[in-house]
């Protein structure tokens, strides 16, 4: 199982701060945890936004591990 | 070293701070970039530090519904430009430090003559545009940025390019797709959240110039205002992006170097200055002392310039002052792309001249 959080823009298309998931499979990588939540929140395609996983940024294919804790984190314009 | 006034003695007692570092402070030089929901409170708690010099950068002009978190401003000031008022409002707040307005956007033209020496560039901007280009030209300089924005009710603080540290770039590459996030206009704000974000910025840059805790750099904080919960998330430099963000700035540089106002010595000034056919003008604001005692010299504060050069020609010989060169070069090239084209300007400003006390 992993925590997902949701952040800025992300958050509003996904209308929750958070979530979690269960695989089925043993392996589960960023990329295909990616393409799960664009399947469910088809809005954040349009949206700039960085993966975090463990508070650390992370731009690699990785695979995830049960307890991790991966944040979508978009840039903001406010001021 | 300078004497501190009682001011500053509740900081100056901790032993972090002491004398030394009000002496860091009182040497220290900051450009605030946006006096809006963050730049007001970033102005008021490093006035209020004693920070020694500080210049504001905002285009803008206060609006109604500016007040409800932008402090600096009242119901008077609506259709002023924002950096002129803050300017004189801070100064009321703390007059023994300077500050000094740039009533216009930070752009591509002006970035360079604007940064000049400060050291350390406070990012309160409410467009990603204007972000990157803050970045590449703080690369340039190899100068800190201090960044924060808000969305709704959450916050993001971070210190960029902090000694070569990672950059802007780095944790968000630009992309074509960025355009789509908004900023506080579309998306509505409660005051107390630039607020927050804002005294956050202050602390950072605090803590930069007076070398103490540990900068935020290579991380950035996540503060959600609803639940009031920080997270922090760490990041590494990007040496493609930054070398782009590199490369971007150098560019600028280069552009904007072509176009050279003539600058002239306090010698040849004195000479200018007598000679009647010459327009010279002094476009500091009215606080801004010591005057210059010469019949022949007009006082056109910079918001008035444009307005007041309406119907001179454009041939006519114009030499403009300010206090330290800044600000007249950055006037004499505006004037320049206005078609003027007999600009000169006091190179170092007034300070430069070696005026006997009257």
């Amino acid at each position: 199982m992993v925590t997902v959080k949701y952040f800025g823009l992300v958050a509003d298309n996904t209308q929750k701060k958070e979530e979690q998931f269960l695989f089925e499979n043993e392996v589960v990588t960023l990329n295909q945890l990616q393409s799960k939540l664009e399947k469910e929140y088809p809005e954040i395609k349009n949206t700039t936004y960085l993966f975090a996983v463990n508070q650390s940024i992370t731009k690699s294919n990785i695979e995830l591990k049960n307890n991790d804790e991966i944040a979508l984190l978009p840039p903001f314009a406010g001021g | 070293m300078k004497t501190h006034s009682n001011r500053y003695n509740r900081q100056i007692i901790l032993p972090e701070i002491g004398f030394s570092g009000q002496e860091k402070l009182s040497n220290a030089k900051v450009l605030v970039i946006g006096a809006g929901g963050l730049g007001c409170p970033v102005l008021q708690n490093l006035v209020a530090a004693g920070v020694d010099c500080i210049g504001i950068v905002d285009g803008d002009v206060v609006e109604e519904t500016n007040l409800h978190r932008q402090f600096l401003y009242t119901l008077e000031d609506c259709g002023k430009n924002k950096a002129i008022i803050a300017t004189a409002v801070v100064l009321n707040q703390n007059p023994e430090v300077k500050v000094i307005p740039y009533p216009t956007y930070f752009t591509q033209e002006n970035a360079f003559e604007i940064v000049s020496d400060y050291q350390i560039i406070v990012d309160c901007t409410d467009n990603l545009m204007t972000r990157y280009l803050i970045n590449d030209v703080a690369l340039v300089k190899n100068i800190p940025m201090v960044y924060a924005s808000i969305h709704k009710f959450e916050g993001q603080l971070a210190v960029f390019n902090y000694k070569s540290g990672p950059t802007y770039r780095c944790l968000f590459p630009e992309s074509e797709s960025l355009k789509t996030s908004l900023n506080c206009n579309d998306s509505g704000v409660l005051g107390v959240l630039p607020n927050t974000l804002g005294v956050m910025q202050a602390n950072e840059v605090l803590k930069i110039i007076l070398e103490i805790g540990e900068i935020l750099s290579g991380k950035i904080v996540l503060y959600n205002s609803l639940n009031t919960t920080f997270q922090t998330i760490v990041f590494t430099i990007n040496e493609t992006e930054r070398d782009k963000g590199i490369q971007n700035g150098l560019s600028i540089l280069n552009q904007t170097s072509t176009n050279r106002i003539d600058s002239i010595s306090a010698a040849e000034f004195f000479k200018e200055i007598t000679n009647p056919e010459n327009l010279v003008i002094d476009i500091r604001e009215n606080y801004e002392e010591p005057k210059l005692a010469f019949e022949n010299i007009k006082l056109v504060s910079l918001s008035a310039l444009e307005n007041f050069l309406e119907n001179t020609n454009h041939n006519q010989k114009i030499i403009l002052f300010c206090q330290v060169g800044d600000r007249s070069k950055l006037a004499s090239n505006y004037l320049m792309k206005k078609g003027f084209t007999n600009l000169y300007h006091l190179q170092n400003g007034i300070e430069s001249l070696q005026l006997t006390a009257s």
